[in-house]
């Protein structure tokens, strides 16, 4: 029976390096899916997973198990999401403006294309998904991850990113309102 | 997009938990207006289209192996950690303090900007008042879904709804819904209540079933039909079983401690056994019977009557001491319904009081919207659904009276026109 991740972590915190493997196989996966949907591409996905990682390394001994391990890590990678685009914005102070008009750091840009093709039929299949979250700032692209991909409630996206229930619920409507889809992409579907 | 209420309703309609009646309302809106119709099918696209991801696997790397064995050693000094967490932590307030929503609000006929919505401020100061004069626990675990809270959700033209979750609604799990509907008047055997109150012997049939072939050609033969029919053995059961599930609601309804319960339980089962022992002895009587086509008559007909005699004294005894606690069971359901009756009229009371007394921060809420509070699990509860809201319906104007003092808290309680759903 595998360990659960509350077995895992304190295995790492005895100096277990197999149970810290065990531990980052499990759960990377989710979070470089996560990174992708944020960033756009794979390798601004990686340098993300790779520094949640590093936090839940660095944190490992403040993980007392009250909460659940997957909305610790959770909270972990949306706190570095933020930290990884402020300092993206930063860059992109003397580098200008992307295509859409902003300096948004993690500005989903066309760079998927460019991305290795060993995941061709993925790639295709999530390229409408990025199309949609291209059109929304950070903040909002975070609570739509949260709430679609990671079913999390608006409770709990509220705590994480410190603001009112009603501002997360809100957060997600605006968001969801520039992904909608216009009357055209309707019949779209509908003939699809 | 002309309908006004779209934005509001649509964004409701994503939320978590959202209370039934609010859902239904959205619901036949959405179902009459072509518009709202129309936003929430490209709404419901976009979450489609979002829907398509396929995970990708993660491209191999070292998973800090190298510095997991490196720093194992430093894991243990906590002060590093806390310095390593500071600028993310800090960084994370300050998006929080400097980003901003701006809502749109179309009412009478203007257009209103705003940043985030614009009662959101009173509706959460509200809510912690009303949380605190209600007495609910709210600084429990939030992520925990039996804890007490209030959760609020606000729809223009609508008002202003706020769902309270009290301890009380878990209580309402251990009553009856029989008891509820008519206290002292339980009726969770009606569907059965012959099983207690048949008669000892039952009504021969013209079949006389209990006799095989066989018997039907013994000399005993009137012998060995009545030996089967004053089997009373299933009787004893029913009772026995009956006065189980009585004994247990007499425990959930606070009416027995732990001692007696058990002392209870050893009562059924030296029932239970007895009931055993008699039902054998029969068994073999009849076994005997058959196999002593020779036997005297009069002899096995005084030993069958002694047996029968047992059997009714068990069946009897068994009978009354399940309708015993069949009465005292009800009795302290009533008791425990009346008291949560009670705890419930108290928490309407409360809850109209803490309307006066902090009403009046909701002001701005325009007049001819209503403030709708929903005691989560404490309406009258019916056959078909045992937990039901109980709902209160508060206007805005009444409030702001009650709050000037035009009227007291008991008059605005009755206006509110409580209902269940």
């Amino acid at each position: 029976m595998s360990k659960s991740d509350e077995q895992l972590v304190a295995g790492a915190l005895a100096g277990s390096a197999r149970a810290w493997r065990q531990l980052v196989e499990r759960h990377e996966s989710r979070i470089y899916n996560l990174g992708y949907r944020l960033t756009g591409n794979s390798e601004d996905a990686m340098d993300l997973t790779q520094e949640v990682f590093l936090g839940v390394f660095r944190s490992l001994q403040r993980f007392r198990g009250e909460a659940n391990f997957r909305t610790w890590l959770f909270r972990i990678a949306h706190n570095k999401a933020v930290d990884l685009n402020r300092k993206k914005k930063l860059l992109s102070l003397t580098g200008g403006f992307d295509e859409n008009g902003g300096y948004d750091g993690l500005g989903l840009s066309a760079r998927p294309e460019t991305e290795p093709d060993r995941n061709l039929a993925a790639a295709q299949s999530n390229r409408q998904a990025l199309e949609l979250l291209s059109r929304v700032a950070l903040e909002q692209r975070l609570v739509v991850e949260l709430k679609i991909y990671q079913s999390l409630t608006f409770e709990e996206i509220a705590q994480m990113q410190e603001i009112s229930v009603n501002t997360a619920k809100t957060r997600f409507y605006t968001a969801l309102k520039k992904m909608r889809f216009a009357p055209e992409e309707e019949h779209a579907l509908l003939e699809n | 997009m002309p309908c006004s209420r779209t934005e509001h309703l649509l964004r409701e309609y994503f939320a978590d938990d959202l209370p039934r009646v609010m859902r239904a309302e959205i619901e036949q809106h959405v179902a009459h207006c072509p518009d709202c119709a129309a936003e929430l099918r490209r709404l419901l696209g976009a979450v489609r289209g979002l829907g398509q991801w396929r995970e990708l696997p993660a491209p191999r790397w070292d998973r800090h192996l190298a510095l997991f064995r490196s720093e194992r050693a430093a894991m243990n000094k906590g002060w590093r950690l806390l310095w390593q967490w500071l600028p993310a932590a800090a960084c994370t307030l300050m998006l929080g303090l400097l980003l901003i929503n701006t809502s749109l609000l179309y009412r009478a006929g203007t257009l209103e900007i705003s940043f985030g919505n614009p009662f959101d401020r009173d509706i959460e100061d509200f809510t912690g008042r009303l949380a605190e004069a209600l007495g609910l626990e709210t600084a429990a675990d939030p992520f925990d879904p039996t804890a007490e809270r209030i959760h609020s959700s606000y729809l223009a033209d609508r008002g202003l709804v706020l769902e309270v979750r009290s301890n009380l609604a878990a209580a309402s799990s251990r009553l009856r819904p029989a008891m509820l509907d008519s206290p002292g008047n339980g009726s969770l055997h009606d569907g059965n209540p012959t099983v207690i109150l048949a008669p000892a012997i039952p009504q021969q049939s013209s079949t006389e079933p209990g006799l095989t072939d066989i018997d039907a050609r013994h000399p005993h033969r009137d012998l060995l039909l009545r030996a089967s029919q004053i089997d009373t053995a299933e009787l004893v059961n029913s009772a026995i079983v009956q006065a189980g599930e009585h004994a247990r609601i007499l425990r959930d309804a606070d009416g027995i401690g732990s001692e007696d319960f058990a002392r209870l339980r050893e009562q059924i089962e030296a029932l239970r056994q007895q009931n055993l022992a008699v039902s054998d002895r029969l068994g073999e009587f009849i076994e005997g019977l058959r196999r002593d086509t020779a036997a005297d008559s009069e002899s096995v007909a005084a030993s069958l009557d002694e047996l029968a005699g047992e059997m009714n004294q068990l069946r009897s005894r068994a009978q009354d001491f399940a309708a015993e606690l069949r009465q005292r069971s009800e009795s302290a359901q009533a008791s425990r319904t009346e008291r949560w009756r009670n705890d419930i009229a108290n928490l309407e009371q409360r809850l109209a009081s803490a309307l006066c007394s902090h009403g009046a921060s909701l002001r701005q809420l325009p007049e001819q919207e209503t403030i709708t509070v929903i005691l989560a699990g404490l309406g009258e509860p019916t056959p078909a659904r045992p937990a039901t809201d109980l709902i209160h319906i508060y206007a805005q104007s009444d409030i702001l009276q009650c709050a000037n003092g035009v009227i007291d808290p008991a008059t605005l309680m009755e206006r509110s026109n409580p209902y269940s759903y």
